[in-house]
């Protein structure tokens, strides 16, 4: 019994034993919402988490299998294009007889002319009637949601017929692969894992230091109760109390938190990637990890905290009075974390995303743990080293050697969150400067591509060049050539006017042959290969006449002509392509007409499967951008709420400060000592901490960002966003007077002599 | 002590006949040596001498012990003059200071100042002392120090009964 | 002699409770005043009024002629800094910086470089029998030799007034006495003159006279 009773006692105090009664509500109160806050975001991951291993199942659920299989198939053909930057995928599916599979989320396999869309795409539908008129048929159900990746999916099946005897079909016997993380897109990854490091490490942090605010009050009141006959066991547990009411509080407003933000975390959109609502929920062991975390932390600081502590009845003792930090480990950490971010150097892997992605984020999460960890450590080996100056610079420093582990560890929450903000910014404005670069020199938004099957390609060119929109329209086609030389040789089939349009030619007239490059000169034969199927193929062979004369790439041309080494209008390939390559036409469509492209889908609508229309504009056109706003948003949005969580502590962690120093405070205002001294005093306390965690913070989240881009770059240059720094810093900096100000009114009181009378 | 001041402040209340007196003595001071009839008789006889007593009438059947006693003027003078000269600061003189203090109660004066002119009186003294000691060498010190020492205790004593003077004169005065 | 520091009429109540009642008080350089009363009879409000750190209600206090009230915080902060010097019970010196900082403190503030307000301060300190303690934080020296580094603090701008306020109500009798005798024997080298707030006799047997402060009023003790 008598246990309960010490933890009884513990929370007693924690509740309301405080000299100062306020301070010990605004350190319990601080305690709840930092644990609350680090609850609520690791149940919000978790539950993401689960969300998304729901997703990844569903969506390895209707993959087609290759495994063979008995009985009737369903003769299968993908179709993907825009709208608005978002993928619509369309599924056209022929059955070969009675019981063929059926792909999760349909009842029934449509009939030819029905078309059984996602809600997402119903809502669509009625919305913009020019993106209905880009498909033929009836709509004639919805998909439900166990077919579907997330509620905004963007999702079709169609009935087809013909499908059976086209190459680009293929027969599937089964529905469902096994289901894998690498689904997922290593964007949606790396703001998951980066989002919860730089969210997470700063509550941590702040939880760590909120167990060590008013410690001096703490320790007297500990002292005390030993006066009082409690014994050395009975403190440890009553100081265990006081620490868990916090951390239980704190774990009941993370729930809550939890419960009233799920809907809106339901609505969170990375790229193209939602979630159902229903499945935002943390599978349990994760939760019960998750819920006892924050008690668990609260109790080890606190503990942590007792450690070298005496508590004996007539006051504290610490056993090993000045902790030298041992700090060997501390930059261990941050070199680990660079070398985690030099993959290709120091692992040797590869640079793709895949590969590198484990050690990126580990690097990343390493650095940003060890930064913050490297903090106390660099103040204390800083802060010793100074000397002199005013006397209230003196007086700063002196109480930063006294004690700067307090101060700096609150500080190295910011440290971690700025760093991680700094880092995350930066990538992503990186990022989506390369993607507007990408944008503006290769999209051609007058420029689109039609695929067809040979049977429809004439009906198909003549619907095209029906369409108002349209300037001009020709069959065009790139077949791959084998050479015995290095470099990529293509081959283009296009009619004259078409190859007029990107390339330079000395006259053209049917039956001509150019070359362009020295790749494949006059006279050579190539074999031509397709892509049909599982992989490359042969095709029949290709000889490029002797007569063959040169053309030259107009400048400024680097689309996919570009890559073509020899040009051969119709009459000179006959027999190219090979059986079941896809014919290809190219659209010039009018740029003044912006509707142009679905004028050209919709015409093309009654072929179904056998067209589909494609443009380097849409697929360039960065569907990310929602997602990079939301990243921004999380990255203010965390920026914001770990400088503010950093003022409250700075400002708690300051009043208990002035209240254990009441006295000298008071007898040096007394003695003649200016207030204004005094507040500069704190001034300089503040700051000097905070300038050299924003500076770290800069230097570590720019030295990940740089490491970065390095590898996932692609050679992209980094883009530091000054403004975004410096409005950080400057943050900081208002954060640090604003500490200040809010400060001197405690001092005004503690400098007023009251303190001086005896009791 | 002086037996003749303590009559004299006991008849500032008003005449009494010499048994009276002797039995009020008792009560309040005497509480170890009872006064001898003797002695109260030869003292009044003294003060009736000196003009600090006079005989205020006698109850028939004449004889001494019948005789009433009032106090002069000059009587309360020297009552006075007593009161607030300090003892000298020596030890053990708290008998004599309270019964100084309760008589001040006990004819209206002011308990405060008697207590007050000996604190003075021994804080000079400590003054004197504490002089002799910054100046002198070791054994000046520790022989000034137990001087100082037992001063403080009488001191305290006198603050104490300052500190107690209400409650003090609500039992002297009922 | 002419009064260095004079005090008339003050009262000063904290809420409900009446400090001072019409308290009156006078020094002259160089002289030794023990200001004596039981606790909470008003006698550090009276030193605190007296130094110009709470300003009385009503009444008035100048020094060297010159009303204190009168003068802006600023020159009330300055006057104490360069004239007065002050030594309390416990807990004046500043714990984050060195016995012989905390000695140069005053100094510093008055504008003297670091190297000679040091050189000054260990001087001061080496009259009180404390420069060995220089490089110490205050945290690890006894209470006797807290009590000294801050006399030596106190004395170091060679002030005309030293308020001492129970200076040794936290040491035992010896060094009580140790620190008291120091205490005296420096004020009358300098000629400085020292209100001395105590509830002991024995401390304030080491004055010239004596002040007795009861339920906020004054009584100049006659020096009998």
């Amino acid at each position: 019994m008598k246990p309960l009773q010490d933890l009884a006692v513990g929370v007693r105090l924690a509740v309301g034993g405080s000299r100062t009664p306020r301070a010990g509500l605004l350190r319990l109160t601080l305690t709840a919402i930092g644990i609350g806050l680090s609850t609520a975001v690791l149940l919000g991951v978790a539950a993401l988490l689960s969300a998304l291993a729901d997703r990844t199942d569903r969506t390895a659920a209707r993959e087609a299998s290759d495994q063979p299989g008995g009985g009737a198939a369903v003769h299968v053909h993908t179709d993907r294009s825009y709208v608005d930057g978002e993928q619509i995928t369309v599924t056209y599916l022929e059955p070969e007889g009675p019981g063929a599979p059926v792909p999760p989320g349909l009842a029934a396999l449509p009939e030819p002319g029905e078309l059984v869309v996602s809600p997402a795409l119903a809502t669509r539908f009625a919305e913009q009637p020019a993106l209905r008129e880009r498909f033929a048929g009836e709509v004639t159900g919805t998909v439900s949601p166990e077919g579907l990746a997330g509620p905004a999916e963007l999702w079709a099946y169609a009935g087809a017929n013909g499908l059976r005897s086209s190459p680009d079909a293929s027969p599937v016997h089964h529905f469902g692969v096994p289901s894998s993380w690498s689904d997922l897109s290593p964007l949606v990854l790396f703001t998951a894992g980066l989002g919860v490091v730089v969210l997470v490490v700063p509550l941590l942090v702040f939880v760590a230091a909120s167990s060590r605010i008013a410690g001096a009050e703490r320790e007297a009141r500990l002292s005390a109760i030993r006066l009082a006959g409690a014994g050395a066991g009975q403190i440890r547990r009553i100081a265990s109390a006081e620490a868990l009411v916090g951390a239980v509080a704190g774990t009941a407003l993370g729930g809550l938190l939890f419960v009233l933000a799920r809907p809106l975390l339901a609505q969170l959109r990375v790229g193209d990637t939602t979630v159902y609502p229903a499945d935002v929920v943390p599978s349990w062991p994760l939760a019960v990890v998750v819920l006892l975390l924050g008690p668990v932390l609260a109790l080890g600081s606190a503990w942590l905290g007792l450690r070298g502590l005496v508590v004996e009845p007539l006051g504290v003792t610490r056993r090993t009075r000045p902790v030298r930090r041992r700090g060997w480990w501390r930059p261990l950490l941050v070199l680990l974390g660079v070398l985690m971010l030099l993959p290709d150097l120091v692992f040797g892997t590869g640079k793709r995303p895949g590969e590198v992605l484990p050690f990126l984020l580990l690097g990343a999460a390493l650095l940003l743990v060890g930064v913050p960890v490297l903090m106390p450590w660099l103040t204390e080996r800083l802060v010793d080293r100074l000397h002199g100056g005013s006397p209230a610079w003196q007086l700063a420093i002196r109480r930063l050697q006294l004690d700067s582990g307090t101060p700096s560890r609150v500080v190295a929450g910011v440290v971690a969150v700025l760093a991680g903000v700094v880092a995350m910014q930066t990538i992503v404005t990186s990022a989506s400067a390369e993607a507007g670069r990408r944008d503006t020199e290769r999209a051609d938004r007058a420029l689109a591509t039609v695929e067809v099957t040979a049977p429809v390609a004439g009906d198909a060119l003549a619907r095209v060049r029906a369409v108002p929109g349209v300037e001009q329209a020709d069959p065009w086609q790139l077949i791959d050539l084998d050479t015995d030389q290095a470099g990529p040789a293509m081959l283009l089939v296009a009619p004259c006017p078409a190859l007029e349009r990107g390339f330079r030619l000395p006259a053209c007239a049917d039956g001509d042959v150019f070359t362009v490059g020295g790749q494949t000169p006059p006279g050579s034969t190539h074999r031509t290969i397709s892509y049909v199927g599982d992989g490359p193929a042969e095709g029949p062979r290709f000889t490029v006449p002797g007569d063959a004369r040169a053309a030259t790439l107009h400048t400024g041309h680097d689309r996919t002509e570009s890559y073509a080494t020899v040009l051969a209008t119709p009459g000179a390939a006959r027999g190219l392509p090979g059986p079941g390559v896809r014919p290809t036409l190219r659209v010039w469509l009018d740029p003044g007409d912006a509707h142009a492209l679905d004028e050209v889908r919709a015409a093309l609508a009654p072929l179904g499967w056998r067209a589909s229309v494609s443009s380097e504009a849409e697929l360039a056109a960065p569907s990310e951008d929602d997602g990079l706003a939301v990243m921004r948003g999380i990255l203010y949005g965390g920026a914001g709420l770990t400088l503010l969580l950093a003022a409250v502590s700075l400002l708690v962690l300051a009043a208990g400060q002035i209240s254990e120093r009441r006295r000298p405070l008071a007898a040096m205002s007394a003695a003649g000592v200016p207030r204004s001294v005094l507040a500069r005093s704190l001034l300089w306390q503040n700051t000097v901490p905070m300038v050299l965690g924003v500076l770290v913070a800069t230097g570590a989240g720019l030295g990940v960002a740089a490491l970065f881009a390095r590898i996932i770059g692609e050679g992209a240059p980094m883009v530091v966003n000054g403004v975004f720094v410096g409005s950080l810093a400057a943050g900081a900096v208002l954060l640090v007077l604003g500490v200040t100000a809010a400060m001197l009114p405690g001092l005004r009181s503690a400098t007023r002599l009251e303190a001086l009378r005896a009791e | 002590m002086s037996i003749g001041h303590t009559l004299l402040g006991l008849l500032e209340r008003g005449p009494r006949h010499g048994y009276e007196l002797k039995r009020a003595y008792d009560e309040r001071f005497g509480l170890e040596r009872p006064l001898h009839y003797g002695q109260v008789y030869s003292t009044l006889a003294r003060l009736l001498r000196n003009g600090l007593v006079t005989e205020a009438g006698s109850q028939p059947g004449s004889g001494p012990e019948r005789k009433s006693y009032a106090i002069t003027d000059a009587g309360i003078t020297d009552v006075e003059r007593w009161l607030t000269t300090p003892e000298n600061p020596e030890l053990y003189l708290q008998n004599t200071l309270y019964t100084k203090v309760v008589l001040a109660l006990l004819s209206g004066r002011s308990a405060q100042d008697v207590l007050e002119t000996q604190r003075s009186a021994h804080l000079k003294a400590m003054r004197t002392l504490t002089t002799r000691k910054l100046d002198g060498d070791l054994a000046d010190t520790l022989i000034c120090d137990h001087a100082l020492f037992h001063l403080e205790a009488d001191l305290r004593w006198l603050e104490l009964t300052a500190a107690r003077l209400d409650e003090l004169a609500s039992e002297v005065r009922p | 002699m002419t009064a260095l520091l004079t005090a008339t009429g003050l009262h000063k109540t904290f809420g409900p409770t009446d400090a001072l009642t019409g308290a009156s008080f006078q020094i002259s350089a160089g002289e030794i005043v023990a200001v004596m009363g039981p606790s909470g009879s008003g006698k550090s409000t009276l030193l605190h009024c007296l130094a110009g750190i709470v300003r009385p209600d009503a009444g008035t206090v100048a020094y060297r002629d010159r009303d204190v009230f009168a003068l802006s915080d600023a020159e009330r902060t300055a006057l104490r800094r360069t004239e007065f010097g002050f030594v309390f019970q416990f807990g004046q010196l500043v714990p984050e910086l060195s016995c012989l900082e905390n000695t140069a403190l005053p100094l510093r503030l008055g504008g003297l470089r670091r190297r000679a307000a040091e050189a000054k301060a260990r001087e001061a300190m080496e009259r009180l029998g404390v420069a060995d303690l220089a490089g110490k934080p205050p945290g690890e020296v006894s209470g006797g030799q807290g009590q000294r580094v801050a006399l030596a603090r106190a004395l170091v701008t060679s002030p005309s007034v030293l308020f001492a306020d129970e200076p040794t109500g936290a040491l035992d009798s010896l060094n009580g006495e140790r620190v008291m005798s120091l205490l005296v024997r420096t004020a009358r080298e300098d000629g400085t003159a020292v209100v001395l707030v105590t509830h002991d006799v024995r401390v304030a047997a080491y004055s010239d006279r004596e002040v007795g402060v009861r339920d906020g009023r004054t009584r100049q003790v006659a020096a009998a």
